[in-house]
């Protein structure tokens, strides 16, 4: 026994294909998708790089200012402490002057006191801040030493909001590194999100394409494989379903319909053999028993004529045997005749015949031409078959229906129909008859030669007809439904295409 | 044995991944002492600072210290008991002194100096650590302590990152909202927790009997 192949070799191969057409898209995306995050990963960092380094430099202006401002108030504190006046403590110094003095000089010097060693204060001025100043301001004190130690307490109001700008600007810094961090990292997670969408679309195609293949194509094919290793195996009957309007229902309906053709075609040889044997025993049967008949008749018929006696009661008797062996003779002889018929069947030699004037034929026998009816086809149709072999068919079929007929007891009345199938391939002669009809279960026996339900009949006429029908490459059979005349239908198929050589 | 010895090889990775993300924490000796309700613990943490970020406590910029606390029964892996405390140091640039919150809800202290300010950020004098109800007498228990310096604000993180991947949102962009929200699944940028991470487990201690 063979070894069967992998039993899912084609639906795996469908799968793959639709895994490598839906891969071979997504690859070329891949390495697109991975240059563009690259190059925009790039060219975002360098921007994010460059809006660092504006922001650190803002930061060290910050810074400068800071120092610069602190400086200046150093400065300040510096040159006021030089005064005399102050260095020498004196309790009747103007401080609002010199408060206006640097207000007047935008130095944000906002109150001044003048402070004993021991921290108590001698005069102070102050110039206050209105709500306004207070929501945006805040007091930087310096305290400046001077000579006599005591010392000079300086107000200015500086920003109360910079360092929180400052530490804001620092905290813009640090998000703008974690985005570029991130940024960085953004290739990579779009690189591994394309990868596991490009690892799902193909399991998904993957499934679908077994799914998909299973149903539509696998599971067709592998009844379409069962149904011929059924057959191979004997079962000659077993036929495919593949429903669905499409090419593997089409090649099932094919397949079965060959399988039918290929049935007929094995009854019909094994038919032909049968008729074969039966020919040759047929034609060995009328030469041993022809030969032997004339000299029995001529035996009997000297001894018949040599008689010169007059005893009448003998001579009647003799009368009498001889009438019986002449009779029994010419029995054998029709019967002789009938196997050397079955034996001699000519050659089929086709010619195109048309159909309606075959029939018209046979209405010239006086027998038929009251008991006939013909339907012929809008359209008239011609054959190629033998027209003597084919009458003789027709003649065969319509004397039996005649004869059915009356069996019956009905009025022996024959329909002769015949039809081209709708694709022109073949025409159906059909001939039905008011009989009793055929049981199904003699609807073959009737073909086998000395197989007759009529008293008289030899069993052979049927015989004769279907091996005739068979070498023309069409069929004798009896249809399974009644016919309207009720008795039964004898159909006649002819190819009407195909090679001319018939199956003999 | 092919795909077990495939197996092999990807729990040994595993491994060698997960070992490289756990640090051993060191091992110092704290003091325990039960104050109220509270079992407390003093000490000194060391080699949080280095140079860099000593010298940014005089930035102007806020520097911050998360400690966490848990307490564990020995050999259990589900604290008992767990505390976070931030702290937070800042140099007033016009003021020239450090202004140090030693708890968010804690008064803020003024010092002059740098090293003063370093010694209040880093000395834990007798914080709350568990209640001592938690605390059954006899039981074995170890402290385990993570302080951070200056930690990634996680929501801060999160949103850049949300901004990153899935831009602006809403009409035409929904699906690259989504497809955002699909791809920052797999966006692990090498962002560090913090700038410094010290991890601290104390010697195992019990609560005696009175």
């Amino acid at each position: 026994m063979k070894r069967r192949g992998p039993r899912f070799a084609l639906q795996w191969r469908v799968t793959f294909a639709l895994v490598v057409i839906v891969l071979i898209p997504f690859a070329l995306s891949y390495v697109l998708l991975d240059q563009i995050g690259r190059s925009a990963a790039n060219y975002k960092a360098n921007e994010a790089r460059e809006s660092i380094a504006a922001m650190e430099k803002s930061l060290d202006a910050y810074r400068d200012l800071f120092e610069t401002t602190k400086r200046l108030h150093a400065d300040i504190a510096d040159r006021l402490a030089r005064r005399p006046q102050l260095i020498a403590l004196d309790p009747k110094t103007d401080l609002s002057a010199i408060l206006d003095e640097e207000v007047a000089a935008q130095s944000h010097l906002r109150g001044l006191a003048l402070l004993r060693e021991d921290g108590t204060v001698v005069i102070e001025a102050e110039h206050p801040l209105d709500t306004h100043q207070l929501a945006r301001l805040r007091d930087k004190v310096v305290d400046q030493p001077i000579g006599n130690g005591g010392s000079l307490r300086l107000t200015f109001a500086v920003s109360a909001t910079l360092q929180d700008e400052y530490q804001n600007l620092n905290k813009m810094i640090d998000k703008l590194k974690y985005s570029t961090q991130i940024r960085t990292a953004l290739p990579d997670g779009y690189r591994i999100t394309f990868l596991v969408t490009i690892v799902l679309a193909s399991v998904i195609v993957a499934f679908l394409g077994i799914v998909m293949s299973r149903r539509i194509i696998t599971r067709r094919v592998d009844a379409l494989v069962a149904t011929a290793r059924r057959v191979s195996d004997g079962h000659v009957d077993a036929r495919v379903d593949l429903p669905g309007s499409d090419e593997m229902s089409e090649l099932g309906g094919a397949f079965n319909t060959m399988l039918d053709d290929l049935a007929q075609t094995r009854s019909q040889i094994e038919y032909l053999q049968r008729m074969g044997a039966w020919e040759d025993v047929a034609r060995r049967l009328a030469h041993e028993i022809k030969n032997p008949l004339t000299p029995i008749q001529l035996a009997v018929q000297q001894i018949v004529s040599s008689y010169k006696g007059d005893d009448a009661r003998y001579k009647k008797q003799l009368a009498d045997v001889k009438e019986i062996v002449e009779e029994e003779i010419a029995g054998l002889r029709r019967l002789v005749d009938t196997f050397r018929t079955l034996g001699q069947l000519p050659k089929v030699e086709k010619a195109p015949i048309a159909l309606a004037d075959l029939v018209e034929e046979l209405r010239l026998d006086p027998r038929f031409a009251q008991k006939l009816v013909t339907k012929a086809p809008a359209e008239p149709v011609t054959v190629r078959a033998d027209k003597l072999l084919l009458k003789r068919v027709l003649v065969n079929l319509v004397e039996n229906g005649l004869h059915a007929g009356e069996e019956a007891g009905g009025s022996a009345e024959v329909v002769v129909a015949w039809r081209t199938d709708p694709r022109g391939d073949a025409v159906t002669i059909t001939v039905d008859d008011r009989g009793k009809g055929v049981a199904e279960e003699n609807r073959e026996k009737i073909f086998e030669p000395y197989v007759t339900t009529k008293a008289t009949g030899t069993g052979l006429g049927l015989a004769i007809a279907r091996k005739i029908a068979i070498e023309h490459g069409g069929d004798l059979t009896v249809a399974p439904e009644k016919p309207a005349t009720g008795g039964a239908r004898f159909v006649i198929t002819l190819p009407l295409r195909g090679p001319d050589a018939s199956l003999a | 044995m092919k795909w077990g010895r495939v197996v092999v090889l990807l729990v040994l990775i595993a491994s060698v991944a997960a070992a490289d993300d756990n640090t051993v924490p060191e091992t110092v000796k704290m003091r325990f002492v039960e104050r109220g309700a509270d079992l407390t613990t003093s000490l000194k943490i060391q080699k949080l600072f280095d140079a860099e970020a000593y010298q940014k406590l005089s930035s102007g910029f806020a520097s911050t210290i998360v400690i966490n606390t848990f307490v564990y029964p020995v050999d259990e892996k589900e604290p008992i008991a767990a505390h976070q405390i931030v702290r937070q140091a800042v140099y007033d640039l016009w003021d020239e002194d450090y202004v140090i919150r030693l708890d968010a809800n804690a008064k803020p202290i003024k010092v002059k100096y740098q090293a003063e300010a370093l010694k209040l950020l880093t000395s834990i004098d007798d914080m709350a650590i568990a209640r001592l109800d938690q605390l059954p007498y006899g039981d074995v228990f170890s402290l385990h302590m993570t302080v951070l310096l200056n930690p990634v604000d996680k929501k801060t993180l999160a949103e850049v990152q949300r901004w990153l991947s899935q831009g602006t949102g809403g009409g035409l962009d929904r699906g690259g909202v989504f497809f955002g929200s699909f791809v920052s699944v797999f966006v692990h940028p090498k962002i560090a927790d913090a700038d410094a991470v010290v991890e601290l487990r104390s010697q195992p201690f019990y609560r005696p009997k009175p």
